[in-house]
């Protein structure tokens, strides 16, 4: 029996807070729409899928498969049905410890154990092409900045794509990082710039100008033409900003609250529509012209 | 047994040829070859029937020392157990290919080197339970900062564990095409690096690697 193909994405940034969960989320959504698909959280230094989805007690953290050899089966939740009952296909997620105890222990991580959390990668890769979870995607959100668990989800993901936001920072920094990375592993890696003012994103003509001096910027620190695929400009507006506001405040009052996902609840939205049109790209499923 | 290194040593000490097949670390070859004929020399003038050194333990590693006529072979193992017809074998041939010449030798080491290719023939003979240790563990800093062709072929050892060229091969496979010869020579860059050893069972090559 031929193997079951499995495509994995790394979802990378040099800082927090630029987006990188929400969009991992949302591509991992959406492509459950159809497939069966799985999200890991490997932000361990501070994980956020918990605050998308409702995680079971009875579920145990990611950490404990990576490094204490628990059951994959027991570390990862099936959340397709407290989703939407129309997913035809299936989610799987593994939610990263957010205790402060897991917090700290994984700041101490050392050389001993990113060997062990990468083998139980690899074997895990392997593991979700098989049955309960028959996976045809693989999505990791991982920690900002790299540590060895981002080098451990690189070398064993398909693609990288970082996410940056527009800011000097952070530019100059993911295109350093970029490439202390890429010249070491050489892996497909991608750059998705986030959080960028809706009006900026109807401007064709200053659009294209600074996508341009992004590009120009990118070969230049990783010293290689067309090393870096940059994919251009997710859009945000007014609107999103004060959803996502509301719903912090609403956890902080203790009520109950959980973030929109946008590709699930509304894929018309500007923000859905330009992340679906790029999942292609992502996987290198891009059909002819 | 394992065979970690075969010395040929000159009547007055000097080393004409080292050979090692471990990564682990055995004497420096120069050094060895004054020792052994020191050694020799005094458990000679010690024993009143003139007898020979024949083995001495070091720090865990047995040194058999056999002479022929104008040359000392030492072999390092790690048993007491002298392989007698593996020295045996050795010191003939080196002295059928070079006796004459040793003769009256003009201290050119380089004429002795096609006999490596004899030493590995004659302990390849019996490869059987040699085997090669890696001495460097791997982990993610160091497949991090290998040469990043041999990054796969790192880590699909590290995914299976252990496996022969074609299993490797398919492992990497999973992720990338790469055809077996490249994987050999893949092999061979990461256990010159001391990454990965190799074991030889039932005529296949073992490959395996630390963590």
């Amino acid at each position: 029996m031929a193997q079951k193909s499995l495509k994995s994405l790394a979802i990378l940034s040099h800082k927090g807070g630029v987006g990188k969960s929400s969009i991992a989320v949302n591509i991992a959504v959406h492509l459950a729409k159809t497939h069966s698909v799985c999200l890991l959280d490997n932000d361990f230094h501070g994980p956020s899928l918990v605050t998308f989805f409702k995680k079971r007690e009875d579920v145990k953290y990611i950490n404990n498969y990576l490094l204490e050899n628990e059951p994959l089966e027991n570390c990862l939740q099936e959340i397709s049905k407290e989703l939407n009952s129309l997913l035809e296909g299936k989610i799987w997620v593994g939610f990263a410890d957010p205790t402060p105890e897991s917090i700290q222990q994984l700041i101490r991580i050392d050389q001993n154990a990113s060997i062990k959390m990468l083998k139980s990668l690899m074997k895990m890769k392997k593991r979700l092409k098989e049955a309960p979870f028959n996976i045809d995607y693989l999505i990791i959100d991982c920690s900002p900045g790299t540590g060895y668990s981002t080098v451990n989800v690189m070398l064993t993901a398909n693609s990288s794509l970082f996410i940056v936001k527009l800011s000097n920072a952070d530019l100059y920094g993911t295109s350093q990082m970029i490439a202390g990375l890429y010249k070491q592993l050489k892996s497909r890696t991608l750059v998705l710039s986030n959080m960028i003012p809706k009006l900026f994103i109807d401007d064709r003509k200053t659009k294209e100008e600074i996508r341009t001096l992004i590009e120009k910027r990118f070969e230049h620190d990783i010293g290689e033409e067309g090393a870096v695929k940059f994919l251009g400009w997710i859009p945000s507006d007014l609107e999103l900003q004060n959803i996502e506001f509301q719903e912090a405040l609403k956890a902080l009052k203790g009520l109950q609250s959980s973030r929109i996902i946008y590709t699930l609840e509304q894929p018309d939205h500007i923000f859905s529509t330009t992340l679906i049109d790029l999942i292609p790209i992502l996987f290198e499923e891009e059909k002819p012209e | 047994m394992i065979v970690y290194a075969v010395y040929v040593i000159s009547e007055d000490g000097r080393t004409l040829l080292s050979e090692n097949f471990q990564s682990k670390e055995v004497p420096d070859a120069v050094l060895l070859g004054g020792l052994f004929t020191a050694l020799q020399q005094m458990a000679s003038a010690m024993t009143s029937q003139e007898q020979e050194l024949e083995s001495v333990i070091i720090e865990g590693l047995s040194y058999h020392i056999r002479s022929f006529g104008m040359i000392r072979i030492v072999l390092v193992t790690d048993v007491p157990r002298s392989p007698e017809e593996t020295i045996q074998t050795l010191g003939l041939r080196f002295m059928k290919e070079y006796g004459e010449i040793l003769v009256d030798w003009d201290s050119n080491l380089n004429i002795f080197n096609p006999f490596r290719n004899v030493i590995r023939e004659i302990i390849g003979e019996d490869k059987s339970g040699i085997i090669i240790n890696p001495i460097k563990k791997l982990n993610t800093g160091e497949i991090f900062n290998l040469p990043h062709l041999l990054q796969p072929t790192a880590l699909a050892l590290l995914s299976i564990g252990e496996g022969t060229v074609q299993e490797i091969t398919e492992e990497i496979n999973r992720n990338a095409p790469l055809d077996s010869l490249e994987v050999r020579k893949t092999l061979r860059k990461l256990q010159e690096l001391g990454y990965i050893g190799i074991k030889y069972l039932e005529g296949n090559n073992i490959y395996f690697c630390t963590i």
